[in-house]
């Protein structure tokens, strides 16, 4: 019975802390201490440093500030003009037209930056107004940037995927091989979507006639650094030549080179890359602190450990699991941020996951999905914040647009659990 | 009070400039770790150095984080909030982050200083006393009670120039 009560006092405090506006990582900590005093006699404070010092001096965890520094980098280019500019000419006689500008130049600038925010309004910063200039619908500009915005965190380099393997100790260069293929499969769903709707819906598509005289070999010439910086980043961590951090540290300098040769680096852009990447930095690093001692603090109240026999026991079935897993984030997403929400449940979610006998890179895939369909559901939805900055539209008028994105990522989840081998193939295969 | 406000509003800014030069020196050691591996030179315990590089810049950035707004933290109730209610909860919030935050800087010290005493070294190939990265994660932490503190006091005395209903900061930079 203490035991019970034990727990509904830290479950509790959870909730109180983090649902009164405490900050994220301290409202982790303040839970996890308190766990520390109900459940064990070992010296909290100690335990806390020792597991804080681990954590945040450990060789896996410095591919995070080094992708995020290429992110604020590259976001500080004239890579936005460059993808559209580049790909127009590609996308133009697809039915749907240059609305497939928008989710190719987001898959292309998620292989460089790890961050959907990120991909959101670099790609949105040029297509919003020359869309809309081109009097495409308001609706699908909007509805493909917040989706296919989503690819930042899926296709590697992600910094959500570097914090979930950072979490469950898995290696991030495998989850990085899991995450590309699911990547560009969710990427073709859109445009398959995008192409079905301007089918169905003739003629609310303009033509895209003055692009007809374009170079495309010039254009194409264009996109070379920038193709030949993902080959660079992605490919030496495929080709087993370097770990993550060392692909982020190549990234680093590969970028820095890209926008001297654009002539877009000054020496203000770099001073404001590296003090947005120390302050984005710090405040992951909170929370992964509060997250880090809450994981062992939780693991001392039996509550994974009850939760993942309790999923043996009940006999649910891996796809019953997976829906109710879903439902659950995409409720969750309606609090937290993506972030918080992939290391405050992976403490608990873990042990049940691996209980169940789900591979652990196909499910970090899997929650790369779901936690960013999340983030483009009000009423907190980043993706959605975003682009409401960018176009001025309200906020329901965006998540409606938004909407048939996410069912499209409903059906890829779908596809996920029916072909797990699209996330399992390519770490196999590679790792060889 | 303004004066000593702008005068440690310096300092965490400071925080954040060695927060930056320590980033620059995680990226240049890894190159270095990577060129010392394809020329076949021994590039010693480069890799337990990055770790310690990174934790000293990430704790030296935590203040100027906070005082730019720039933490994550779940606004779905108290965005809604005005005037006195929202001071109530601003402050409960703020206690909350002095007492942990306090609590933080007072064991890392602790560590720094028990690995001192001990005369600990690191496992790594580098085998250099511990007690050297740690010392500045230590003063990293107490900037960052500090600022927090700092700000717990000002919303007390002073609420208006902390009133986050009439503060035009950036907020966090989401992923």
């Amino acid at each position: 019975m203490t035991e019970t009560l034990s727990i509904v006092i830290f479950l509790g405090t959870l909730f109180v802390l983090l649902g009164t506006g405490v900050w994220v990582g301290a409202a982790l900590l303040g839970t996890a201490i308190l766990g520390m005093a109900l459940f064990t006699s070992a010296p909290i404070g100690d335990s806390m440093a020792v597991t804080i010092w681990g954590e945040q001096s450990s060789w896996t965890l410095t591919a995070l500030p080094l992708f995020i520094w290429m992110g604020e980098i590259l976001f500080r280019t004239k890579l936005s003009e460059t993808l559209f500019r580049g790909l127009a000419p590609f996308m133009r006689r697809l039915p749907g037209g240059l609305l497939h500008v928008n989710i190719g130049a987001s898959a292309i600038f998620a292989a460089i930056s790890g961050s959907s925010a990120a991909t959101v309004a670099t790609v949105g910063k040029m297509s919003i107004p020359e869309l809309t200039e081109r009097k495409y619908p308001d609706r699908m500009i909007i509805g493909t940037l917040s989706g296919a915005g989503t690819l930042g965190l899926l296709i590697p380099p992600s910094i959500s995927m570097i914090v979930f393997g950072v979490t469950v100790n898995e290696s991030i260069a495998k989850l990085f091989m899991a995450a590309m293929i699911p990547g560009i499969c969710l990427a073709l769903l859109f445009m398959l979507y995008v192409a079905g709707w301007s089918i169905v819906n003739k003629g609310r598509i303009p033509k895209a006639d003055d692009l007809i005289g374009e170079n495309k070999l010039k254009r194409l010439i264009d996109l070379l650094p920038v193709l030949l910086l993902i080959g660079f980043v992605i490919g030496s961590i495929y080709a087993g030549f370097a770990t993550a951090t060392e692909a982020a540290a190549l990234g680093v300098v590969g970028s820095l080179l890209l926008s001297l040769a654009q002539r877009s680096l000054s020496w203000d852009s770099f001073i404001q890359s590296v003090l947005g990447a120390v302050r984005t930095t710090a405040m992951i690093m909170l929370i992964l602190m509060g997250s880090g001692f809450l994981s062992l603090a939780m693991g001392f109240t039996g509550i994974p450990k009850a939760l993942a026999e309790g999923i043996s026991d009940w006999q649910l079935s891996p796809i019953m699991l997976i829906v109710i897993l879903t439902v659950f984030y995409i409720l969750l997403g309606c609090f937290l941020d993506g972030l918080s929400s992939i290391v405050l449940t992976m403490a608990v979610i873990e042990p049940m996951v691996r209980a169940a006998g789900f591979d652990i890179l196909w499910f970090g895939v899997y929650l790369m999905i779901v936690v960013e369909m999340a983030q483009i559901t009000p009423p907190i939805g980043f993706n959605l914040f975003v682009l409401q900055g960018m176009t001025g539209k309200d906020m329901a008028f965006i998540s409606r647009a938004s909407l048939p994105m996410f069912g499209v990522m409903c059906v890829f989840i779908v596809i996920l659990v029916l072909v797990p081998e699209l996330a399992t193939w390519l770490p196999e295969v590679l790792s060889k | 009070m303004t004066a000593l406000r702008n005068a440690l509003d310096k300092v965490y800014i400071a925080g954040a400039w060695l927060s930056g030069i320590l980033l620059i020196l995680l990226c240049a050691l890894v190159i270095w770790s990577i060129l010392a591996r394809v020329l076949g030179v021994f590039a010693g315990g480069a890799t337990d150095v990055a770790g310690y590089v990174m934790a000293t810049s990430t704790f030296m950035a935590l203040s100027y984080t906070f005082r730019s707004q720039g933490h994550i933290r779940v606004a779905l109730l108290i965005q809604n909030l005005m005037g006195k209610t929202r001071r109530i909860f601003e402050l409960w919030c703020l206690g909350v982050l002095s007492a942990i935050s306090v609590y933080l800087a007072w064991y890392m010290a602790r560590l720094a200083l028990d690995s001192w005493e001990f005369e600990e070294r690191s496992e790594g190939a580098d085998a250099i006393f511990l007690w050297i990265p740690q010392t500045p994660v230590a003063v990293g932490s107490a900037l960052f009670a500090l600022a927090v503190v700092h700000t717990f006091l000002e919303a007390v005395f002073d609420y208006d120039s902390v009133d986050p209903n009439k503060r035009e900061d950036e907020g966090p930079n989401e992923i």
